[in-house]
């Protein structure tokens, strides 16, 4: 099951820690959408030092980040 | 995602030069191991608008508003700047207060700590070790769920407004410059002894906090969020940041004669352990709940972050208060009431934190 994480107007530590208690029990691919440039920089690269696979939308203020299952 | 400063040798090279402008700054001029300090020099900015009439620290510290400018611009020019408040801007304003509280029962915030260690001042390392307790127990808070709720996108008076009330500030310190052998000058009280009465040319304050704010906003250089990253993430990316600034700083030292090691006769420093401790808990424990530490939300600020605003005018709040009311340490040791404030202040951050982690009923 997929399952979506909105930390839009959410300051630091909590958009990087909420998208990572979501991946701690995902079922499936997880989206997770922040609004401020510097959740975007953490997220993108905690994701990467993790090695998780993920794509990145931009819409504005808001990128979107959509990650994959560990094992797919 | 472009942003050079927010690379691993974009947030040491932004600490580094942190670190040797706020040594720099003191060779010019600036009290000792103060050549950066949030705290004290909110407090010093209180005082030159007459907020307490502690003689002795009276400044309108430039690099304060200019830290703000600094990224401000940094904002703007990156596309980044964004008018948003609303989450608990109350809340904020009493933390801001009890941090200030803590940081004047250390002598100093995060930055200044590190300073004073880069200078030798061994009574740093207790409040490090403080600081580290503090943003501990707020990790805890954090992962239980604790938050203060979102903010939301506001006007751009809304956002603008901390940055312009820095550039009017900045503006009466330029109308009103000080004068030889007064301790007024205008609308500014100058302190003629002690620590306010040591600054650094205005143009050297200038450029130097300028470029500091700059590269601020654009590295997310944070001392609380450095050591949340490691306890929550095992994210050493902004510690990076943090080692940067503090062996650039320990090094410009070295070669401008500032540093000496010890506990004792430390410059505006004092000995007492236990609160030395206690003070930058009570700034981990609170910077922490709030989002960042005092550099950092002035960095908000000046980006339009209307809640980290109003975290700063309760941090000026708390240090006014803290020489009116006698709760400020000196070189001497604790205030009159700088128990009473501490213990206070523990319990204030620690009623927010509980209160934080009940999610408000939907609406």
């Amino acid at each position: 099951m997929s399952s979506t994480v909105d930390a839009r107007g959410l300051s630091c530590p909590h958009p990087l820690l909420l998208t990572m208690k979501a991946l701690a029990d995902e079922t499936g691919p997880i989206t997770a959408i922040v609004d401020s440039e510097s959740s975007a920089e953490s997220l993108s690269s905690h994701l990467t030092k993790n090695k998780r696979v993920f794509s990145v939308t931009r819409n504005g203020r808001e990128t979107t980040f959509q990650i994959e299952p560990k094992n797919s | 995602m472009k942003n050079f400063f927010s690379s691993v040798k974009g947030v040491v090279l932004a600490g580094a030069l942190i670190g040797l402008g706020a040594a720099i700054l003191q060779k010019m001029g600036n009290p000792g191991n103060m050549g950066l300090c949030v705290a004290c020099f909110g407090r010093d900015v209180a005082g030159a608008v007459g907020l307490h009439r502690a003689e002795p620290v009276q400044y309108l510290r430039p690099e304060f508003l200019a830290l703000v400018l600094g990224a401000f611009v940094a904002a703007l020019a990156n596309k980044e700047f964004r008018p948003r408040a609303g989450s608990s801007p109350a809340a904020r304003f009493f933390l801001g207060a009890a941090v200030g509280a803590g940081a004047l029962i250390f002598l100093g915030c995060p930055w200044r700590a590190m300073l004073r260690l880069a200078g030798g001042d061994l009574n740093a390392v207790l409040g490090l070790l403080g600081l580290t307790f503090g943003i501990f127990v707020a990790s805890r808070f954090n992962l239980k769920g604790f938050s203060f709720g979102v903010s939301k996108d506001s006007n751009l008076m809304a956002g603008l407004c901390f940055a312009l009330f820095a550039a009017a500030l900045l503006l009466i310190r330029i109308i009103y410059p000080p004068l030889d052998g007064e301790a007024k000058s205008g609308l500014l009280f100058y302190s003629l002894s002690g620590p306010g009465s040591l600054r650094a040319p205005l143009w050297a304050s200038l450029v130097i906090a300028l470029v500091v704010g700059y590269l601020g906003q654009r590295s997310r250089f944070c001392s609380v969020g450095a050591v949340q990253d490691i306890l929550l993430f095992k994210r050493f990316h902004l510690l990076f940041g943090v080692l940067g600034f503090i062996l650039a700083a320990f090094a410009a030292n070295l070669v401008f004669g500032q540093f000496q090691l010890g506990f004792e006769k430390q410059p505006i420093a004092h000995t007492l352990h236990f609160w030395n401790f206690l003070g930058l808990t009570i700034v981990g424990f609170g910077s922490a709940l709030a989002g960042g530490c005092p550099g950092r939300q002035l960095f908000l600020a000046g980006e339009g972050d209307g809640d980290a605003a109003v975290f700063v005018f309760g941090l000026l709040g708390g240090l006014a208060m803290a020489h009116n009311w006698g709760y400020a340490s000196s070189a001497t040791g604790l205030g009159p009431h700088g128990a009473a404030a501490g213990a206070l202040s523990v319990v204030v951050i620690l009623a927010f934190a509980i209160s934080g982690l009940k999610k408000p009923a939907a609406a």
